[in-house]
């Protein structure tokens, strides 16, 4: 009993004496929803934070004021050293605490990306208070104006883009995962590049993803298109959910067809043949119609042989187009070939590795693709046409 | 905590050598009217046996049957006129007429029997005194037990009156092996206390060792049964208890067909099972009178809400000062919009509105009926509107109470969920310390003192802790009666089988 005793009051001093020292209380926290890194004067960098501003959510009294949302976010910069730096100084321009713990967007702008962010990711990954699932992207222009933006139908510019990429159209990088590419045999990051999207008259204006920035060793080099991502994911086998439209070029009835949702899956095979090096891309790849422009029933198996030929080819076009853009202007490898040399051949790479940039745009690819269409959706001859038109052979 | 020593209450009525009847009837009143002096319900009835000798009827007012004594005693006896050919002894044997009539030798048995109630015939000439089985007086019908109610069950709930409750289980079990060891406890009130257990079933060992902890009880009163459960418990600091209550006969048969004890006391209508486990706290009596599907998934939300009604609010106030991470973003910006204009923390808050929410609990239960009303309209009012309308709580703790609340009514044990209930406010307090870490400490110290608990020597968290996929049967699920075919192991060996194995129904057996 008197152990018990003892062991209660240690207990009270302990939880009163500390003060509660890691406590911090909702109200005293600046929620930062997004952060945008820039070039600032001089040799400094300059960041623009994106707050939550908790009051205007607060949906009381009804009626309300009617004209127009009031904006949920607000932003506040301040130049620095680093992005440390400028922190601390932003910090005492924000009467709360600026808390990191639900920042889930990171967006460096072009110009500084070009000069390197290598010095300035280091902060992103080795302090524990951001988060290691919040997304990287690059911005066209100034990164402070994404933030900028106050969308009409989300809550912050930074859920926009965050929803954006979580629907895996493009690519999407963590700050988890450009560290891994930081450490990849290639040398090559691709981080996402947002643009602002303007809705036409009036300030409301939305941040979208489009393309890709690559990157090799933090500074980055070039752009890639939309259409040159997505041939690079189908190689990465990061394709998901996705619509391929292609021209049925063979046969009597001409016209464009789409799928949907075309899944795939990649198997990439590096191979050295008499000290050449060589890549087989093995693409499996299904999906069902959702469009028919042409006078052809897809029900019919020869007519669906060929849909699935030009489907096919159709595939196998954009990947092969895809990598002599990564090839030949780029030379990066963004398809991360160089780990699988390294994984098959380690003892070749080892020799080969400093030289890799040469090798890369010199590699040959072979490209199969095995397309198959699953279903033909709900109706099997053209919607809209009627039968003694539709194609029968 | 202040070490509470009892003073004095071990004291018990002083007990003289045992005064012998006399002869002399004046004698014998007269030690009676100086014993019971200053006892105005104390009536003495003086009569002529046959009109010669003379008698004297002592009986307590309310607690006889006065119309009995009249009819079945007086009357005949006063009619009598053989008194002389048969003798004293023999014309009681055969005129008084009632159902149970036992001699005393001494006045303080006698003085013993009428505080209990039955009326004592005291004869001139007589060294023998007769107490009459004619004790009867004013008792509470049985009705439907309020703190237990089931849709459908029996309806039946034990009364204040021993009698009457014991009659209730031996009804239900008609088996001589069904025995009902009775012990008086209490210097002044002499309570009955009856220990039940079936004979073969219970483990004997068990029986002894309630028994040998009840005789351990010197007390000069016990009101209530938790009177009992505090003397007999086995760890007296616990704010779990560790005897099951139940005001329901069907309980305590269940409960001894399962090889426990059952303890009932006069005046309580309250039977204390023993030993339990801590999950016959979580188990209802309608559990086994309903589709035992239906009941496992009650079970399961017993569980489920036994846990928020412990973590609820701690897990908030976590949360909301130490984990702001862990919350999706749009919850913790509605959160964060909703708790604005909050000027206290939330530690406080949860205090705050744990505490009212504790008070009109209270006040609800103990006021009169007419008012307890009043009271849950103006606190609903006041606690839930105008707090949040004032701004001095969040919407979100506010239902985080309320949810509270109505998870801590999911347990079926009153008892029980207060313990949970009280064990809610050193959570809060951790979480608004320590955060996750402080309940994650609190959890694991609150499973290490109930992994120590015992029941009349059997660990509370038997079954649950053991390994053994038959004891599970009625633990996390509730088995379809025929595949329950063994009684829960208690200790020691005994009669386990309880129905015969192979009786699962089908459409194939007709």
């Amino acid at each position: 009993m008197r152990t018990a005793i003892g062991l209660a009051a240690v207990l009270a001093m302990l939880a009163f004496s500390t003060g509660c020292w890691d406590r911090k209380e909702l109200n005293d926290l600046a929620l930062v929803t997004a952060a945008a890194f820039d070039r600032g004067a001089g040799d400094s960098v300059r960041v623009t934070v994106q707050f939550f501003i908790p009051k205007t959510a607060v949906t009381g009294g009804g009626g309300g004021g009617g004209g127009g949302q009031e904006q949920q976010t607000a932003t506040r910069y301040e130049e620095g050293e680093n992005i440390a730096d400028a922190l601390a100084r932003l910090q005492m321009k924000v009467p709360r605490k600026i808390f990191w713990g639900q920042c889930k967007v990171f967006i460096f702008s072009q110009e500084l990306a070009r000069s390197g962010i290598q010095n300035h990711f280091d902060l992103l990954i080795r302090s524990p208070q951001f988060r290691e699932h919040a997304y990287m992207f690059v911005s066209e222009g100034q990164a402070a104006a994404v933030l900028d933006t106050y969308p009409p139908l989300e809550r912050s510019s930074a859920s926009v883009i965050r929803d954006l990429t979580q629907l895996d159209i493009g690519i999407k990088v963590t700050v988890g995962e450009l560290s891994r590419q930081f450490k990849s045999d290639s040398h090559v990051q691709m981080i996402p590049m947002v643009r602002i999207l303007p809705l036409g008259k009036g300030k409301r204006a939305i941040p979208y993803e489009s393309g890709t920035a690559v990157l090799k060793n933090g500074r980055m080099t070039g752009t890639m298109s939309e259409g040159v991502t997505r041939g690079v994911m189908w190689v990465l086998n990061q394709i998901r959910e996705y619509v391929v439209t292609f021209e049925n070029e063979e046969g009597p009835s001409r016209g464009r067809v789409s799928l949907r949702p075309v899944k795939a899956s990649t198997k990439v095979t590096p191979r050295m043949v008499n000290g050449s090096w060589q890549v087989d891309i093995f693409v499996r790849t299904q999906g069902d119609i959702t469009q028919n422009e042409t006078l052809e029933n897809p029900i019919n198996p020869e007519v669906l042989a060929r849909l699935e030929k030009s489907f096919s080819d159709e595939i196998g076009e954009r990947i092969k187009q895809s990598l002599r853009e990564v090839q030949r202007n780029q030379k990066a490898d963004v398809v991360s070939f160089a780990e699988a040399f390294h994984r098959k051949y380690p003892k070749q790479w080892e020799k080969a590795k400093d030289d890799w940039e040469k090798i890369f745009p010199e590699i040959k690819v072979n490209v199969r693709v095995a397309a198959r269409i699953n279903r033909p959706g709900l109706v099997n001859v053209p919607g809209g046409v009627p039968y003694d038109q539709v194609n029968k052979e | 905590m202040v070490r509470y020593r009892m003073r004095g209450s071990a004291k018990t009525e002083p007990q003289p050598e045992p005064v012998p009847l006399s002869a002399e009837l004046a004698r014998n009143e007269q030690w009676i009217r100086s014993v019971c002096s200053s006892c105005s319900d104390v009536v003495y009835r003086p009569f002529k046996i046959g009109g010669r000798t003379s008698a004297l009827l002592i009986f307590v007012d309310g607690l006889a049957d006065d119309r009995g004594i009249e009819d079945f005693v007086i009357a005949p006896l006063m009619r009598e006129d053989a008194l002389e050919a048969i003798g004293l002894q023999e014309m009681l044997r055969q005129k008084v007429e009632a159902s149970d009539a036992s001699e005393l030798e001494t006045l303080d048995e006698c003085v013993v029997r009428l505080m209990d109630g039955y009326p004592i015939l005291l004869c001139e000439g007589e060294l023998n005194a007769l107490a009459l089985g004619l004790a009867k007086w004013e008792m509470r019908a049985v009705e439907e037990p309020a703190g237990e109610s089931a849709v459908r069950g029996p309806r039946e709930g034990f009364t204040e009156t021993l009698r009457i409750n014991t009659s209730q289980i031996r009804r239900i079990i008609r088996s001589p092996k069904l025995k009902m060891d009775s012990v008086r406890i209490g210097g002044y009130t002499r309570t009955h206390v009856v220990v039940a257990y079936i004979q073969g079933v219970a483990d004997a060992a068990i029986v002894e060792e309630v028994k040998s902890r009840l005789s351990r009880i010197q007390a000069d009163g016990i009101l209530e049964s938790v009177y009992i459960e505090e003397f007999i418990e086995d760890n007296p600091y616990s704010p779990f208890p560790q005897l099951l209550d139940t005001e329901r006969p069907d309980v305590v048969c269940a409960s001894l067909l399962e090889g426990r004890v059952a303890i009932l006391t006069e005046g309580s209508p309250f039977a204390l099972v023993a030993p339990i486990t801590f999950s016959s706290l979580m188990q209802a009596a309608e559990d086994y009178y309903q589709r035992y599907i239906f009941s496992t998934f009650i079970r399961w939300l017993r569980y489920f809400f036994l846990m928020i009604s412990l973590l609820l609010p701690s897990l908030y106030v976590a949360v909301l000062t130490f984990h702001q991470e862990m919350v999706p973003s749009s919850l913790l910006f509605s959160m964060a919009s909703s708790r604005e204009d909050v000027p206290f923390p939330a530690l406080v808050e949860a205090i705050l509105m744990e505490v009212s929410f504790e008070a009109l609990r209270e006040a609800g239960l103990r006021l009169p009926k007419q008012i307890g009303s009043a009271v849950s309209i103006v606190g609903a009012l006041v606690v839930g509107e105008s707090a949040v309308q004032a701004g001095l709580v969040s919407a979100p703790m506010v239902i985080v109470v309320a949810l509270t609340g109505i998870a801590s009514c999911m347990i079926p044990r009153y008892v029980a969920s207060n313990s949970i209930r009280m064990l809610r406010f050193p959570m809060i307090f951790l979480a608004g310390t320590l955060g996750l870490l402080g309940i994650m400490m609190g959890i694991i110290a609150l499973v290490l003192h109930l992994s120590s608990l015992r029941s009349i020597g059997l660990p509370y968290m038997a079954s649950l802790a053991t390994p053994r996929v038959g004891e599970w049967k009625d633990v996390l699920i509730r088995a379809p009666w025929w595949s329950m075919t063994k009684r829960p192991r208690l200790t020691g060996t005994f009669d386990q089988r309880r129905l015969a194995p192979g009786q699962k129904p089908s459409k194939n057996r007709g």
